[in-house]
């Protein structure tokens, strides 16, 4: 992009920790809120994006479900169709799996990546901010570590290993190690 | 006679629906307004304070004069009556959406940002439903005040002349005067039936739908089941049928209860974990346009006092200097009146609460009833039971006797259940358990608009006309302002309302205020769960 951002813009797109979704919309309603800014496609067309976007995260068949009947992992799927739906170059992610339980988050960790990066998506990169270190290493390319009050970074750790990758590989467990002994280092200054 | 009835009930519950959605719309904007600028926050909150808190009954002669004077007519009635309830009912209201826009989630907000959404799209996605559940909440306590005050306000004697609009007030007051008790009975009847109807019809559907628009995003509904019974024959079907139906109303309000509870402990969590918001910073430029404000206010009223001098504010302040004395003297019975009832009120309201809080079956059968009976306004049904109660009574207890303990009793029916309402608000977010201390902060809020209704039904119970225009009064202030109004003295009406706005600025300044600021800090996680 070049250039520099300094508040909201429709290149970036988040996922919030609590999900961010609106109760008294329905799944569907709540993806078509990316598009609603847009002038130049009508109502029909925006529901047919909304419910591709939904299908592509595996919920087709809830369209007309609230938040408050879906469970967390299928909440933070509605989420990530509504910020793919927006159309983003890259997307920003606050620890999105922090409120989901373990079982649950570890499926969404295995799927996001063929999700975020599919065919019909733009988005070219994501930042995402995380104190889960196992989670880290699974999905990063670049790890920027943190701390210090006020933060500053701390190291930069390049994470070169092939996709789908396995929590148990011996190389796996060594970046673990490099990054946690980073952290306690951090947290002893 | 039952139509006419009827026609005026929903005259008058037209008036108060139409100034209840007015507030409402209003109050979107204004609440917007003052949670996103801290110069207009601090106006606004200052003023809703105050305003709450003001007996604006008691101003209705000089409101009434104003508008007969410039307007004029029937219109000019009709416009001082919408005016006055619209005061009644406002406030909380305004406060109510103000709060909840203030406290939105601040994801929802940041999304709103990230989604780019335009003005009207937020308003239409975020600012307007979150305040749902406390509209909600408060357009019930609205309904029961702007009732009472609507009821009161329909019919006015001014001097000889005797102001009234369309509405059940009007009817039920004339039929009275009129000895046609039968009529006035019915006409009772009628409003009764209706305001039954609105509030289980109306008002408590929308509460229960409001729900659906707190904020917990880790809720998840639990579906209820419901067994189909086997069915052989068309009676039995029927039965069974309106079984199911009952059954899946009361899975519902099982299901909706627990997750209020949890919504509501969300919002305690969520104000706990994210950042607090403060007010809203003032800068340098609000501060000088503030300033200008003020400045421009104050010019204005000296000019105006100026202007009018010989001809409004010598005769004021003559009589002032002539009857001070007796004015200040009838406020002070007016005060101990108001002590002696709020602390009866909150007396009774305590151990009715925590029956409720304690037994769900109390509550079952006691919520209902109270919410109607709180919307059934006293002001109806005084002048039938005015006369009765005081020519028994005078007999046995002499007639100033008498009056003064209906004065009590009508100001205590007019109090009671405000406290009740809100000491109710108050333990249910405590989880029903703990019935006090969860009141409290509730409890503090509330007090001035309870001294407000108690202000209320001092100025209908103070001075009544009965038959024949005969009138029974006792010594008071809203009585003495009453029997002023009605000769027509405009000169002692004046100086009365000046003493009485003087006595509310000063009591907003040093006791409301405060004890807000108090509610506020000390309890301010509840404040933000009020449904």
């Amino acid at each position: 992009m070049g250039e520099e951002i300094k508040g909201p813009t429709p290149k970036l797109a988040m996922i919030f920790q609590d999900f961010a979704l609106y109760p008294w919309l329905t799944a569907l309603e709540n993806v078509e809120l990316a598009l609603i800014h847009r002038k130049d496609i009508s109502k029909e067309v925006r529901r047919e994006i909304a419910a591709k976007y939904l299908e592509l995260v595996g919920l087709g068949g809830f369209e007309d479900d609230h938040p408050r009947e879906l469970s967390g992992g299928m909440k933070q799927r509605v989420a990530i169709a509504r910020a793919l739906a927006a159309q983003p170059i890259v997307l920003l992610m606050d620890e999105p799996f922090a409120n989901l339980d373990a079982i649950t988050a570890e499926g969404l960790r295995s799927e996001i990546y063929n999700m975020v990066f599919s065919e019909e998506s733009t988005v070219k990169a994501i930042v995402m901010v995380s104190h889960n270190l196992e989670e880290v290493v699974e999905l990063s390319d670049k790890v920027i570590v943190l701390g210090g009050r006020p933060a500053s970074i701390i190291a930069e750790v390049e994470i070169k290993l092939p996709r789908p990758r396995n929590t148990r590989d011996v190389e796996f467990q060594d970046y673990l190690d490099r990054l946690y002994s980073l952290l306690s280092i951090s947290l002893r200054t | 006679m039952i139509v006419t009835a009827l026609l005026a009930t929903l005259a008058t519950f037209g008036r108060v629906a139409l100034t209840i959605i007015l507030s409402i719309v209003f109050g979107w904007f204004l609440g917007y307004a003052a949670a996103k600028n801290g110069l207009f926050e601090r106006i606004f909150l200052s003023l809703t304070q105050t305003l709450e808190a003001v007996p604006v009954i008691t101003f209705f002669p000089i409101v009434l004069i104003f508008f007969i004077k410039t307007i004029g007519g029937y219109i000019g009635t009709e416009l001082a009556v919408d005016f006055l309830v619209f005061t009644a009912v406002v406030w909380n209201i305004w406060v109510g959406e103000y709060e909840a826009i203030k406290t939105a989630p601040q994801s929802l907000e940041d999304a709103t940002e990230m989604l780019n959404l335009s003005f009207w799209s937020k308003f239409r996605y975020l600012y307007i439903p979150v305040t749902m559940p406390r509209v909600a909440g408060n357009v019930l306590v609205s309904f029961a005040d702007a009732l009472f005050y609507i009821v009161v306000s329909e019919v006015v004697t001014l001097g000889t002349t005797s102001y009234s609009v369309f509405g059940i007030g009007a009817l039920i007051a004339s039929w009275t005067s009129h000895g046609e008790y039968t009529y006035a009975l019915l006409g009772l009847g009628v409003l009764i039936i209706m305001v039954t109807a609105i509030l289980f019809g109306i008002l408590r559907p929308f509460v229960n739908w409001a729900v659906k628009y707190s904020y917990d995003p880790f809720m998840e509904i639990t579906r209820t089941r419901i067994r189909r019974p086997i069915v052989t024959s068309r009676a039995r079907a029927f039965v069974a049928r309106n079984i199911r139906y009952i059954r899946r109303i009361t899975a519902v309000e099982d299901a909706v209860m627990p997750v209020f509870v949890r919504a509501s402990s969300y919002a305690v969590r969520h104000r706990l974990l994210t950042r607090p918001r403060p007010r809203n910073i003032i800068t340098m430029t609000e501060r000088y346009i503030g300033i200008g404000i003020i400045t421009l206010i104050i010019g204005w009223i000296g000019y105006s006092i100026y202007a009018s001098w010989s001809t409004t504010w010598v005769p004021i302040i003559d009589n002032l200097y002539r009857n001070g004395l007796l004015y200040l003297y009838y406020l002070g019975l007016d005060w101990l009146r108001v002590g002696i009832v709020t602390a009866a009120a909150i007396l009774t309201a305590i151990p009715i609460n925590y029956l409720m809080v304690m037994h769900r079956r109390v509550e079952a059968v006691l919520l209902p009833l109270l919410e109607d009976l709180a919307s059934i306004p006293v002001s109806a049904y005084l002048p039938l039971m005015a006369v009765p109660f005081i020519t028994y009574l005078a007999i046995t207890l002499g007639l100033h006797l008498s009056l003064e303990l209906l004065v009590l009793i009508v100001a205590y029916l007019s109090t009671a259940w405000d406290v009740a309402e809100n000491l109710r608000l108050g333990t249910w977010q405590k989880l029903r358990k703990l019935a006090i201390p969860g009141a409290m902060p509730a409890t503090i809020t509330g007090l001035a608009s309870t001294v407000g209704s108690t202000w209320g039904g001092l100025e209908v119970a103070e001075y009544i006309q009965g038959l024949n225009g005969q009138v029974y009064m006792v010594h008071g202030y809203t009585a003495l302002m009453d029997y002023y109004t009605a000769v027509g003295n405009i000169v002692g009406l004046e100086a009365m309302s000046l003493i009485l706005a003087i006595n509310v600025i000063l009591l907003s300044i040093f006791v409301w205020r405060r004890l807000f600021r108090l509610a506020r800090e000390r309890y301010r996680l509840e404040g933000a769960i009020t449904l």
